[in-house]
C-alpha cells in the first residue's frame, strides 16, 4: 500500500510541470515594422522572396503551413511544390535578448 | 532447422514506403518480423536503407514539372523483437534519419533542404493464429501503434523545415499484419504473403498523411550452402492526404515494386542481406516526385535467453 502510494506520487510530481516564469523584464529593444512578401499568388514551383523589416538585434524564427523555406534570417524564400495548392501561412517570429517577441505573418495563395 | 530459416526469412526485409513523398514517411513498421518467434528468442535487426527520387510523374507518365531536382535520404533502422509464448511475440521499432534531403533547381539557382533526427517507435504484438504443421500453413496476425519521436516539426537554424524532409511526420497511428506462409520443404522453396495497414492520425499542424495498405509476395530459393535467394513483389496503396481537412489533390497512389534480395548466413543465428527496390509501375495522384530506386543492407541476430531452450535449439539435427 505505501509502495502504491509512493508511485502515486512520483507520477503526480513528474507530471507537474513547472511553468515558464521567465517574462520579460525589459521593454522590446526592437520595432518590428514589417513582413513583406514580393508575391502573394504564386504557381506551382514558383519561389518568392519574404522579408522581415526590424529595427534592432534580434533573433528570427520563420514556420509555414505548408511549402518550402530557404535560407536564414531576416530574408528567406518562400517555394511550394506540386503537394501545395491554396493559402498558406508563413510567419516570422522576431525575439531580442530580453525574451521580448512579435510575430507577423503573410498568406501566400499557390494555384495549379 | 526449418523453423530457424523461417524467421530468418520474416526479419530480413525492412518496411517501405513512399520514400519521398509529401509528409515525414516512416520506411520501418511495415511488413518485418510478421512470424511470431520461438518463446524466450530475442531478434535485432538493424539495417541502412539509401533511397533516390528524381523527376516528377503525372498519373502514371512522367511530368515536365520542375521543382525539386532529386531527393535522397540514408535511413538507420532497429528492430527489437522477443517471444514471450510460443504464439505471442512483441515488438519495438524505431529509426533515425541521417538525412533526408532535397535538392531544388529554381529558375537557375540552387536550393537545398536537409533534414534529420528521429523518425517513430512502433509498439506492436503478434499473434500466431494457425499453424498446420501437416501442410507446411501458418498465419499470424499483428496489431501495433506507432508514436512519433517528436511532434514538434524539425526547425534548423531558426527555419522550419517542409514535410518533405522532416523525420517524423508528428503524428500517430495504427499498424495492422497479416502474414501468411506455405513452405515447400523438398523443393527448398517458399511462398508468403504479408498485408499491412497503416492508419495515421492528424499531426499537430493539422496534417494527415494517407493511410497506406501494403501487399507483398515473397518467393524464396535456397541458391547455396550459406546463399538463398528472394524474389519480392510489393503494391503498395496509399490514400490521399489531408491538411486542414482538406485533400491534398498530388498526393497518394499506387505502385508495384521488384525487389531481388540475397541472403548471406554469416554463421548460425546471424544473417546478412541485400536488397535492391526497382518500381516497375507507379501511378500518382495529381503530380509527384518520382522514386526511382532504395538499397539496403540488413544484419539480423537472433539469441535464445532461456538456457535450456537454447540447447534445444543447438542440438544437432
Amino acid at each position: 500500500m505505501r509502495f502504491s502510494y509512493l508511485i502515486l506520487c512520483m507520477c503526480v510530481m513528474l507530471s507537474c510541470k513547472k511553468k515558464d516564469t521567465k517574462k520579460p523584464s525589459t521593454a522590446p529593444e526592437f520595432t518590428y515594422t514589417s513582413l513583406t512578401t514580393d508575391a502573394s499568388v504564386l504557381k506551382q514551383g514558383d519561389v518568392t522572396n519574404i522579408k522581415a523589416t526590424v529595427n534592432g538585434s534580434v533573433s528570427y524564427a520563420w514556420s509555414i503551413t505548408a511549402g518550402s523555406l530557404f535560407g536564414n534570417g531576416s530574408s528567406v524564400v518562400f517555394a511550394a511544390g506540386s503537394c501545395c495548392t491554396g493559402n498558406h501561412t508563413v510567419t516570422c517570429t522576431v525575439t531580442d535578448s530580453n525574451n521580448n517577441s512579435e510575430s507577423k505573418a503573410v498568406v501566400i495563395n499557390v494555384t495549379n | 532447422m526449418a523453423r530457424f530459416i523461417f524467421i530468418f526469412f520474416l526479419s530480413i526485409v525492412p518496411g517501405y514506403y513512399f520514400s519521398q513523398c509529401c509528409g515525414g514517411c516512416n520506411p520501418i513498421g511495415g511488413n518485418t518480423n510478421q512470424g511470431t518467434l520461438p518463446k524466450y528468442m530475442l531478434q535485432v535487426n538493424g539495417y541502412h536503407r539509401n533511397a533516390y527520387s528524381q523527376g516528377y510523374m503525372e498519373k502514371d507518365h512522367s511530368s515536365d514539372f520542375k521543382f525539386v531536382k532529386n531527393a535522397q535520404s540514408n535511413y538507420e533502422g532497429l528492430q527489437v523483437g522477443y517471444g514471450l509464448s510460443k504464439r505471442l511475440t512483441v515488438d519495438l521499432e524505431t529509426g533515425y534519419y541521417l538525412n533526408r534531403s532535397q535538392y531544388f533547381q529554381i529558375y537557375g539557382y540552387n536550393y537545398s533542404l536537409n533534414g534529420f533526427g528521429g523518425s517513430s517507435f512502433t509498439f506492436s504484438g503478434r499473434y500466431n493464429i494457425l499453424k498446420d504443421t501437416v501442410r507446411d500453413i501458418e498465419f499470424t496476425g499483428g496489431i501495433g501503434i506507432k508514436v512519433p519521436w517528436s511532434t514538434k516539426p524539425l526547425v534548423t537554424n531558426g527555419v522550419e523545415l517542409s514535410e518533405d524532409v522532416q523525420p517524423s511526420n508528428g503524428a500517430y497511428g495504427v499498424v495492422v499484419r497479416t502474414f501468411f506462409l506455405k513452405e515447400f520443404d523438398k523443393a527448398e522453396f517458399k511462398f508468403f504473403l504479408i498485408n499491412t495497414v497503416n492508419i495515421n492520425s492528424t499531426n499537430p499542424k493539422a496534417y494527415k498523411e494517407g493511410n497506406t495498405y501494403l501487399s507483398a509476395l515473397f518467393f524464396s530459393k535456397k541458391v547455396a550452402k550459406r546463399i538463398t535467394a528472394i524474389f519480392q513483389i510489393r503494391n503498395e496503396i496509399r490514400e490521399h492526404s489531408y491538411r486542414d481537412k482538406l485533400v491534398v489533390t498530388s498526393s497518394g497512389g499506387c505502385r508495384f515494386i521488384f525487389i531481388p534480395q540475397l541472403n548471406y548466413t554469416i554463421k548460425k543465428n546471424y544473417n546478412l542481406s541485400l536488397l535492391y527496390e526497382l518500381p516497375f509501375y507507379q501511378y500518382y495522384n495529381g503530380i509527384q516526385l518520382r522514386d526511382v530506386y532504395a538499397i539496403s543492407i540488413n544484419l539480423n541476430m537472433r539469441f535464445m535467453l532461456n538456457k535450456k531452450a537454447r540447447e534445444i535449439c543447438e542440438k544437432p539435427l
